[in-house]
């Protein structure tokens, strides 16, 4: 009588698709691997992947962003201008990042139909609607679950935002609060990563041998994976101080910084590079905040011109690098904002068709799919919800986002089992 | 029963506890117990016997005046492992009874009392002594807040006023179905017993997740995943189940009441208030379209089925005494009370048992189910019977947590120790009972082995039956769906009728109304006439004004009795109207009547294939878990036999390691002697050659000779020759004739003396060339030697290798066996046959730190001289009254310290809405007790503490002694007072503070960390 799990359905809608620019065909990938099971995990840790996610907070308005309807009557004064891929054309208030559209692949045909706030964070984040008795967790301690190689003594789940303490996140659900988030500001390091001032250096390394000469004694008699597993916090720890430099943005040469922008973005989008070199598995970066309700133009004007440069910055050098194919790039919001413009010169919330825009990993590259009407009000192909963009997201840097987790001897499917990814934007 | 008697006789003789060598003990209780192969039965989740499938209702104990600990011990007695542990030491042993009883270690001083009590009721008065602490109060306290809230955050009521309800509960010692009760169903419609309410209301009054936790908390079960179709995973838990509970508190939703205090201010309040009850329709996700209802029910509980109410009499007629004035008039069939009557109550099987299951859990680090909310035939108990035999004792022990914990703790499997016997037994070669171990495994898995098909078909035929029964029930389930449709169309229709026939009764009552008015005014009217008339006579006539009144009054008289006829006939129209409505009404009401009618066969019917599928559902349930269980069993003996062949292979590698390394020793034993030959040889080498350069030097020397003579000849011959032609010359000249001869014999002497020479040059030539011959013949019987030692060497070192590998091979061989043991050892954590090492909780790594650093107690003497300075205790106080101080004191320093269990509890716990706290180890916790200077300050000496009492101490040994005491309950080995001592000599002057670094590093240590 065991219920047949969704193996069905979803992601086999999303076929028909619409590419502009560099992609061409073959892309259609092997089938959901619900039924492929055995840890990936392992090959994944030492192939290095990471994933980089840009929190629009509070709903960036498609329209001036990534699907600009010049000319409508829903467009507004935003205008379009050429990128770096011929035939696609973004907002002109992004025009550093039109310059690395052939590193981009938007995805236009977003319907998450949730206009809240809580809500709609709590779909893009965790690719499942709230229910009341569930909870699940955010992509970043997915992230930090199948990705992190714990030996690096860094933690694998961090939020980059301004004021952010050191603290210990709550988005990890039932993966328990060893892949909640770190948060960092651009130059704090995590708590407690310096010892205490009354002891010396001396006193550090003594107490510390000491500690693990008492281990010794008690793990030659009682060995058992828990007992590893504290020790080793310990070795965490200290590796962690080592490697304190890491969060130190000084470290990074000021003609970066200059470059990056010398603002809390700028400086956050550097840190969040640095993180990613260092390996880092997951660094999401918040920006704050597009709800316009109120003269959506000027502050998009406003705030983009803060994002721009330093977005554009951060995918150019992950490029140049040779970190894009090991790194995965989002940029999400909770949602979109409405076509409708208010009496305010405002836009609301609007979910039912919205961009978001990928990069990076197994994600095509210059690449659009999905469209909207010439206003904007509907999705007329390639739709995706937050459910089929989770899947992407983890396909992306090689998960197979068909698998459960084991946690605590619980089989949990890792994105909603109902729908699966949309392999036409994955290579 | 053999076995037990013989085992039962090993526990007794090892108690009372005295502090002995441990691997003592261990050797002695493994000699004991190996020969019984009786014993060896290692006997897994026995399978239920035709009799105890049979419980729902209690089964009465057989001999009643044995107390329950003993009937645990004589129930696992029967079952007692070889392959399980002693019982622990008396220090490990106390810390583990305080930090399961209290929450905290012991203190050193009663580490000590304990250690030297050698009275035979020890055991039982340290249990009634932690038991009666304050300290164990608010263990459970934080237990229960633990347990009910899983961690949630504090929105509708108080931290203060919830932990001070859950005090009053504990102190009253209040039973798990009476607090469960109060919880479930208080007034809701008034703040009286707010904290009481907090289940509900910090749950945000949310129907799903108050579903979900009533399930997790109170039945132990996580139905969650079936709220949109039966469960993926646990065959067991079914849409149904979760629909069925939450049809209990579906009615009820978090409401904000306006209301007036006291004092006439207006104030606003969320009350979880309850509302009068239909049955909702719900879908499967998997099968769209088939719909179903269900009303209250209970997992393995028949539904319960409510008396039909008319929309009317659903609602009490008044607010009880004490409602806020805000809130809504209670309904008259209240679920919330089904819900706390028929839950909390100790008929239902699956609440007894799931808190017997979880104090259980409190006591022994693991739950005889575990995790503790899936109890489901896939995941049998361990021991089924013996959670049979503790869901009866918790009853028994009238549901008090702290008079079943007692009877817990009072067994001897709980005091079995965290190390198996054979753990230590087995690391020599040779282990007695090795043998009988792998005969009884063999036997046993064959015997399991032997099992599973027949069970496994059992489950099958079991698993078809309950289908059959589940289809059935289904079917009925449809039918009064559509039925219930049907009742909703009547419904609806009767309230319509009652709308309109309200209707037409308020048009015939204005009707009424207008004709009695009319009639009336008619009246006045005839009657100021007359008056008028009347006036109007005594006027005589002839007020002309008068007459004109009385005129215009009759004529309004008049017409007023014109419109009678009309009036009437609205009357009666309206009556005729509202008798229609009303013949509607009561036509639509009996139609209600008449489904309602027609729902009574059905849900009897529904009831009947309930109780039918309910019958086979346990059947299943028990065949799946003797499946199940001997699955287990099956695995287990395949992990004994796979652990004794990791440790025959091991022992193998480690008996040619053993020759090979004497291998290695006989050939260098070898080497002395062939070094011996070769260094003689050498010096007759070099004698050779000492004596062959003698003779070149003989040679050269002669050679030498030979030719200074042939020199001296060649000299000689030529003076002659000139002498000679000097003679031709002057022929007289008489002594150069004579120096003529004289050269000429000396010529010739010396021409002999050359011939000499040359013969001894020749022999000397010749010695040279025997000397040079006998040297080659010695250097190359050097060479010889040499080429034997080095054929020596290599083979050594061709032995070395082997040994190397050896080394390897055995290493692995090691490893294998020590996850093979693992494996073991985890099925011995399951039988109870070794305590689980188990990592202390949050709160409890926070009081013990504090206890250990001085820092609790400190915290209390202060509360309690405060407390005594604000009102002092009469000097004659009695015993209560000081306890009750006592207690105060001890609340009042935990209330101020809980800041700090907080932060530990932002580091070590799972967060919030887990069910247990699930072991995790991060950096950011090892920073906290590394940096974060508050635990390593408080290591610091002061407040009569560890480190304030090690440095008292003189002796390093003794400094050693304590802080392992204090800090571990247990001695140090050999190897720990010497890096002890190391640390403290090292130290030299900063001794102090190499004491204070070594308490943070055993606070800091993997054994402070758990339980064991």
């Amino acid at each position: 009588m065991r219920a047949k799990y969704a193996c069905q359905s979803g992601e086999h809608s999303a076929s028909r698709r619409r590419f502009l620019g560099v992609v061409s065909g073959g892309i259609m990938a092997t089938g959901l691997g619900c039924l492929t099971r055995g840890s990936a995990a392992e090959s994944l840790r030492q192939q290095d992947m990471r994933v980089v996610v840009f929190n629009m907070h509070g709903g960036l308005s498609q329209l001036e962003s990534w699907d600009p309807k010049p000319g409508t009557k829903t467009g507004g004064p935003t205008r379009a201008i050429p990128t770096s891929v011929p035939g696609i054309h973004i907002s002109e208030l992004l025009p550093h990042t039109a310059k690395q559209m052939h590193h981009l692949c938007l995805l236009r045909g977003v319907n998450t139909s949730e206009d809240d706030h809580g809500k709609g964070a709590y779909l893009m984040l965790t690719g499942r609607r709230q229910t009341p008795a569930a909870d699940y967790p955010q992509i970043g301690a997915v992230a930090a679950r199948t990705l992190c190689d714990e030996s690096k003594g860094l933690p694998g789940h961090i939020l980059v935002t301004p004021g952010g303490a050191g603290g210990r996140g709550n988005e990890a659900a039932y993966l328990g609060p060893k892949y909640a988030s770190i948060s960092l500001g651009g130059d704090k390091p995590p708590q407690n990563s310096v010892k205490p001032e009354m002891i010396t250096d001396q006193a550090e390394l003594r107490r510390h041998e000491f500690r693990r000469k008492v281990n010794e004694q008690f793990l030659s008699r009682q060995r058992t994976a828990i007992t590893d597993a504290y020790t080793y916090s310990y070795e965490q720890a200290l590796r962690l101080m080592e490697r304190r430099d890491v969060f130190d943005l000084a470290k990074e040469p000021p003609t970066d910084l200059e470059r990056y922008g010398n603002n809390d973005f700028g400086r956050q989008c550097l840190l969040a590079r640095r993180l990613l070199e260092n390996g880092v598995s997951f660094v999401q970066v918040t920006h704050s905040n597009y709800d316009t309700h109120n003269e959506n133009f000027n502050f998009h004007i406003e705030q983009l011109g803060e994002f721009d440069r330093p977005f554009a910055c951060l995918v150019n050098d992950l490029a140049e690098r040779g970190m894009l194919e090991k790194t995965l790039v989002v940029v999400l919001s909770e949602f979109g904002r409405t076509p409708n413009i208010n009496l305010y010169y405002g836009r609301d919330h609007w979910s039912k068709a919205w961009s978001v825009v990928m990069a990076g990993g197994k994600v095509a590259r210059g690449a659009v799919f999905g469209q909207t009407n010439a206003e904007g009000t509907e999705v007329t192909d390639g739709q995706v919800d937050h459910g089929q963009l989770f899947h992407t997201y983890l396909q992306a840097v090689g998960v197979d986002s068909g698998q459960s987790l084991v946690v605590d001897g619980k089989e949990l499917p890792m994105a909603d089992p109902a729908v699966g990814p949309i392999w036409d934007v994955l290579t | 029963m053999d076995a037990a008697h013989v085992s039962t006789a090993v526990w007794e003789w090892n108690y009372p506890i005295v502090v002995v060598s441990k691997l003592r003990v261990l050797r002695l209780l493994a000699v004991a117990i190996m020969p019984f192969s009786s014993i060896l039965n290692l006997s897994y989740g026995q399978e239920p016997t035709t009799e105890s499938t049979e419980t729902t209702q209690l089964s009465t104990p057989s001999t009643p005046t044995i107390s329950l600990a003993e009937q645990i011990d004589r129930m696992l007695s029967s079952e007692l492992e070889p392959l399980g542990a002693a019982e622990s030491e008396a220090g490990l042993l106390l810390r583990r009874l305080s930090l399961d009883l209290r929450g905290v270690v012991p203190t050193q001083d009663e580490l000590d009392a304990f250690a030297t009590d050698a009275s035979p009721e020890k055991w039982v008065t340290w249990v009634d002594r932690l038991l009666a602490d304050p300290l164990c109060d608010e263990h459970l306290v934080m237990w229960l807040d633990r347990t009910l809230m899983l961690r949630r955050s504090h929105v509708h009521v108080d931290r203060v006023a919830w932990i001070n309800y859950l005090r009053e509960q504990v102190a009253a010692d209040v039973s798990l179905d009476e607090l469960s009760k109060q919880l479930l169903c208080s007034p809701w419609w008034n703040n009286d017993q707010r904290p009481a309410q907090r289940f509900f209301l910090d749950r945000g009054g949310d129907p799903n997740l108050i579903a979900r936790d009533l399930g997790r908390v109170f039945l132990g079960r996580d139905i969650q995943c079936a709220q949109c179709h039966d469960h993926p995973l646990v065959d067991d838990f079914k849409q149904i189940d979760y629909h069925g509970l939450l049809a209990f508190v579906s009615p009820s939703s978090l409401t904000e009441v306006a209301y007036k205090d006291a004092e006439g201010k207006d104030q606003k309040t969320q009350l979880y208030v309850e509302r009068a009850a239909g049955d909702a329709p719900f879908e499967s996700v998997f099968d769209k379209g088939v719909s179903f209802r269900t009303g209250p029910r209970f997992i393995e509980q028949p539904e319960l089925f409510e008396e039909y109410q008319l929309p009317d009499a659903r609602y009490l007629s008044e607010a009880p005494a004490g409602s806020l004035a805000g809130t809504i008039v209670p309904p008259r069939q209240s679920r919330r009370q089904a819900l706390a009557d028929q839950l909390a109550s100790r008929a239902n099987r699956a609440f007894v048992t799931n808190w017997a299951n979880r104090l259980w859990s409190l006591a022994f680090g693991r739950g005889l189910v575990q995790p503790l909310d899936m109890h489901h035939p896939h995941n049998p108990a361990s021991h089924p019977e013996l959670l049979r035999l503790i869901s009866d004792g918790l009853i028994e022990t009238d549901l008090r947590p702290r008079k079943f914990l007692r009877e817990l703790v009072l067994s001897q499997a709980y005091r079995r120790g965290g190390v198996a016997l054979l753990a230590h037994a087995t690391e020599s070669t040779s282990a007695p009972g090795l043998d009988l171990i792998r005969t009884s495994a063999t036997e046993n898995r064959a015997e399991a082995v032997g099992k599973k098909d027949a069970l496994a078909a059992a489950e099958t035929e079991a698993l078809a039956a309950y289908e059959s029964a589940r289809e059935a029930w289904l079917n009925v389930q449809g039918e009064r769906a559509k039925t219930r449709v049907e009742l909703d169309a009547a419904e609806a229709l009767m309230l319509t009728a009652k709308q309109k026939s309200n209707e037409a009764a308020a048009l015939h009552a204005a009707a009424q109304k207008r004709q009695s008015d009319t009639a009336s005014r008619i009246a006045l009217l005839d009657e100021s006439a007359a008056k008028l008339q009347e006036a109007t006579n005594v006027a005589g006539g002839e007020d002309a004004e008068l007459t004109q009144a009385l005129t215009f009054i009759q004529q309004r008289a008049d017409a007023a009795r014109g419109s009678l006829p009309e009036v009437d006939k609205a009357l009666a129209d309206t009556k005729a109207a509202a008798d229609a409505t009303t013949s509607e009404l009561a036509a639509t009401t009996a139609k209600v009547q008449e489904v309602v009618t027609k729902l009574q066969p059905i849900h009897q019917a529904l009831a009947a294939a309930d109780s039918a599928m309910i019958a086979a559902r346990k059947q299943w349930s028990e065949a799946c878990q003797a499946n199940e269980n001997n699955e287990l069993r099956a695995r287990r003996y395949e992990r004994i036999l796979a652990w004794l062949d990791a440790k025959e292979s091991a022992d193998k590698f480690a008996r040619e390691l053993d020759l090979a390394t004497r291998a290695v020793a006989t050939l260098e034993a070898e080497l002395p002697a062939a070094d011996q030959l070769l260094a003689a040889a050498q010096a007759q080498v070099g004698a050779a050659q000492n004596v062959e350069q003698a003779m070149a030097a003989e040679v050269l020397r002669a050679t030498e000779s030979v030719n200074r003579q042939a020199a001296e000849v060649a000299r000689l011959q030529q003076t002659l020759e000139s002498l000679a032609s000097s003679t031709n010359l002057v022929s007289t000249a008489e002594p150069l004739v004579a120096a003529q001869t004289a050269i000429s014999t000396e010529l010739e002497a010396r021409r002999n003396q050359a011939i000499a020479n040359q013969s001894t040059l020749d022999a000397a030539k010749q010695a040279a060339a025997s000397a040079a011959m006998a040297t080659a013949s010695r250097t190359q019987e050097l060479a010889t030697l040499q080429s034997v030692r080095k054929s020596l060497e290599d083979r050594i070192a061709a032995a070395r290798v082997v040994v190397a590998n050896h080394e390897a091979a055995l290493a692995t061989a090691k490893a294998t066996m020590n996850e093979k043991w693992n494996a073991v050892n985890e099925d011995n954590v399951r039988q109870l046959a070794t305590a689980p090492l188990q990592p202390l909780t949050p709160e409890q790594m926070c009081w013990s730190t504090l206890r250990i650093t001085g820092v609790l107690d400190a915290y209390i003497r202060t509360e309690a001289a405060e407390l005594e300075k604000q009102t002092p205790l009469a000097t004659d106080a009695d015993a209560a009254t000081k306890a009750n101080r006592h207690r105060q004191a001890v609340r009042g320093a935990l209330d101020k310290l809980r800041g700090i269990a907080d932060v530990y509890v932002s580091l070590y716990s799972s967060g919030p809405d887990n069910t247990e706290d699930t072991f995790f180890a991060s950096a950011d916790q090892a920073l906290y007790i590394a940096n974060a200077g508050s635990v390593y300050a408080w290591a610091g000496p002061g407040n009569d503490n560890v480190t304030q009492r090690a440095i008292a101490l003189n002796d390093n040994a003794e400094i050693a002694r304590l802080m392992y005491w204090t800090l571990l309950a247990r001695q140090p080995t050999d190897e720990e007072l010497k890096l002890v001592n190391e640390q403290l000599v090292a130290a030299g002057e900063g001794r102090n503070v190499a004491i204070q670094e070594m308490v943070w590093g055993l606070l800091a240590s993997a054994e402070f960390r758990f339980v064991h």
